[in-house]
């Protein structure tokens, strides 16, 4: 396509008009500097619209940092015949994938603006080629819900404190709900599996207890927790789960509670280490003894036949 | 109970048989389709978005290609009551969001097996001989032993062939009042009509298109005034917020309308599932709570409660039929020899093992001849 390159007023672009745009923010800093030091090398790429003003297809940042940097007019590339809104877009993804990869909620937001062009059949593979996407269907449409996510959750994903699967389970949340989490997140840096634990334990409390996810979330535990000043974020994550946990499954967390706490009464070493049944639903219980020498083994062997007397362990057993 | 049964598909091969003319006569408002092969079926199911929902408005008439007698599947670790499973058709059109026939068949299909001169001469095989081990047999594993009774002949079928043997009994166990066909059949005291239990509340929120708790109770009077032995299963025992009081109103009410003495046995299982079941609940069922319990993963990798919550209910629920009826073979259904010893005060091994115990209940309601084969 040959562009037609020329100048025209910046007020006549419509910058919020932002229909061929796929990054969430348009952040001007750095490419101010650039265009300050060395000029606008790569005009942007805008049409016309009906009402005599311009859209932006590529380059908004560009346009955003010319205008904040007092330009009365600017540079750009026209098409010479008025492209179709699908080849606008197609336009606007090409040129942002030619220098960096599409984070996923750009390629979310790309999928929500192209899916009207094709008809269902063709939508998965037409859009997974324009968007370079591997061809897998689940992860297509992960991305694909992403768009439903609140502002400050998206952003979640874009900083990374938000993993994709963990904000695939927040879509069918509130935003404000979804906010809840993203703060929470984004305080405290969980992994991908605790994060997804995390949702499903709120979410599951919330519906066992009729209360709602915001209040799960903000009740006085979490936010003590949050606020104490006395352990590191990762002891609070651990303490958020723990108290999430014992909220969720109050029985069993009481049982391993009360096991632990006759376990310490049996007073055994470190080289003797007994477990109970998985979750307590079978009957045997494991010893795991572990020594050097006949020395350490001899040992062993006095803690375990006191462990054997202690009444403690027929309670355990009982 | 509202039944939409949209396209009956029939096998081919089964068009001839003058029992499929007869369920076709009785559905004959709803459209039919002949086909060659399952797999026209399976396709229409799975175009939905639904295909769970799919599969209980198809019905599928064909014939059953494998066995018609089958093990119950039970596990290693849990305690199972080892009857044997009549396979007379699979899936059903009420709807439970606890059902696991939603995940057991892929797709689940409403399929009726029309083949039931097969279906005669499998059971010939293991009772042809007066001499051999006892059987209970039962339909209810696969799909609802009486749904299908106003469609189809087959509870006239089955009852007067076990009426007319002494080592097995047949249990139809059902959440439907279809009982009306089963009132002049010679039973003979060798079927077990049994209802699945479970309070108004559970029916309500859980079991749709099922019959309520009243009507249930009120088949299972009219069959034993038909001399039918009853059983009744309080499966899923299911632990919510006043659950207790509820259970307890069922089983007054229960034997305030049946007599202990025709009860041939009462089964107890608390809620439990497959892992996958979840989801479908989450998805079909978005108001359902039930999957919110407790639960943790067993040894048959099933979610169960956490032991001491089952044994707890369990507790209760055992004390208040025993205050009733005492004499009243309760069992658990999968359930550990810890839990049968805490709840029970014996563990099913020291009475000769739980498939012994159900026997001998048999053996004594139904009047079978136990031989040495």
């Amino acid at each position: 396509m040959n562009f037609e390159s020329r100048t025209v007023s910046i007020n006549e672009i419509d910058t919020q008009d932002s229909r061929y745009q796929l990054s969430l923010h348009i952040d001007t800093h750095t490419i101010i500097e650039s265009i300050k030091a060395v000029g606008l090398i790569n005009p942007p790429v805008i049409v016309k619209r009906d009402d005599d003003h311009y859209s932006i297809v590529c380059g908004f940042r560009r346009v955003m940092a010319c205008k904040a940097l007092g330009w009365d007019e600017i540079p750009v590339c026209i098409p010479p015949r008025r492209p179709t809104d699908l080849d606008c877009l197609k336009l606007a993804i090409l040129d942002n994938r030619s220098h960096r990869p599409l984070n996923l909620i750009e390629q979310s937001r790309a999928i929500k603006k192209l899916s009207p062009f094709f008809p269902p059949q063709e939508r998965f593979s037409k859009i997974t080629f324009l968007l370079g996407l591997p061809e897998n269907e689940k992860v297509f449409k992960k991305i694909e819900s992403l768009c439903q996510l609140s502002e400050s959750a998206k952003l979640g994903i874009l900083e990374n404190t938000l993993s994709l699967e963990a904000g695939v389970e927040l879509v069918e949340l509130e935003p404000e709900e979804q906010d809840c989490f993203a703060f929470l997140f984004r305080t405290l840096k969980f992994s991908q599996n605790k994060q997804k634990e995390l949702i499903t334990f709120v979410k599951e409390i919330a519906i066992r207890e009729s209360v709602g996810i915001k209040e799960v979330i903000n009740s006085e535990e979490i936010r003590g927790i949050i606020d104490r000043s006395d352990i590191n974020r990762n002891q609070k994550a651990k303490e958020i789960r723990a108290y999430l946990r014992r909220r969720r499954f109050p029985s069993l967390t009481k049982a391993e509670a009360k096991f632990f706490e006759d376990l310490k009464s049996l007073r055994l070493g470190p080289h003797i280490r007994l477990v109970p049944p998985p979750y307590f639903e079978g009957t045997t219980y494991n010893i795991t003894i572990t020594f050097k020498d006949i020395t350490e083994l001899e040992q062993c062997k006095s803690e375990f036949d006191a462990m054997c007397q202690n009444p403690v362990l027929k309670r355990i057993l009982s | 109970m509202s039944v939409h049964i949209s396209r009956i598909y029939v096998d081919q091969g089964i068009t001839h048989l003058p029992e499929t003319r007869a369920i076709l006569d009785r559905l004959k408002h709803v459209p039919c389709t002949v086909v060659f092969d399952y797999k026209v079926v399976q396709d229409e199911v799975l175009r939905g978005d639904d295909p769970v929902t799919e599969g209980k408005r198809v019905l599928f008439l064909t014939r059953n290609k494998g066995a018609f007698l089958k093990d119950c599947p039970g596990t290693k670790y849990y305690n199972c009551c080892g009857y044997k499973i009549l396979h007379i058709g699979t899936y059903c059109y009420m709807d439970c969001s606890y059902c696991i026939l939603q995940t057991y068949f892929n797709p689940p299909v409403l399929q009726y097996f029309m083949n039931q001169e097969d279906l005669l001469h499998d059971l010939d095989r293991i009772l042809v001989s007066k001499q051999g081990p006892i059987y209970r047999i039962g339909t209810g594993e696969f799909t609802d032993s009486l749904i299908w009774e106003p469609w189809t002949d087959i509870s006239m079928r089955i009852v007067p062939y076990f009426a007319a043997q002494e080592r097995a009994v047949l249990e139809l166990k059902s959440k439907t009042v279809h009982i009306k066909n089963l009132k002049y059949l010679r039973h003979n005291s060798k079927t077990i009509v049994a209802f699945s239990i479970n309070t108004p509340a559970i029916i309500k929120s859980e079991e749709r298109y099922t019959a309520s708790l009243k009507s249930r109770i009120g088949a299972a009077a009219m069959c034993e005034e038909w001399g039918y032995p009853l059983a009744f299963h309080f499966d899923p025992l299911i632990l919510y917020d006043g659950c207790e009081p509820d259970y307890r109103e069922v089983i007054r009410y229960m034997f305030k309308r049946v007599s202990a003495e025709n009860i041939v046995w009462i089964s107890l299982g608390t809620f439990r599932f497959m892992p996958p079941l979840k989801r479908i609940i989450q998805q079909r069922f978005p108001g359902s709570k039930i999957i919110y319990g407790e639960f943790i993963p067993g040894l048959d990798n099933k979610m169960r409660y956490f032991k001491p919550l089952r044994i707890d209910l369990y507790k209760k629920i055992v004390e208040w039929i025993r205050e009733v009826a005492p004499d009243v073979l309760l069992y658990f259904c999968m359930e550990d020899d810890d839990v049968w010893h805490t709840v029970m005060g014996h563990v099913p091994e020291e009475k000769g093992g739980l498939p012994q115990m159900l026997d001998e209940a048999a053996i004594r309601h139904c009047r079978l001849t136990r031989t040495v084969s």
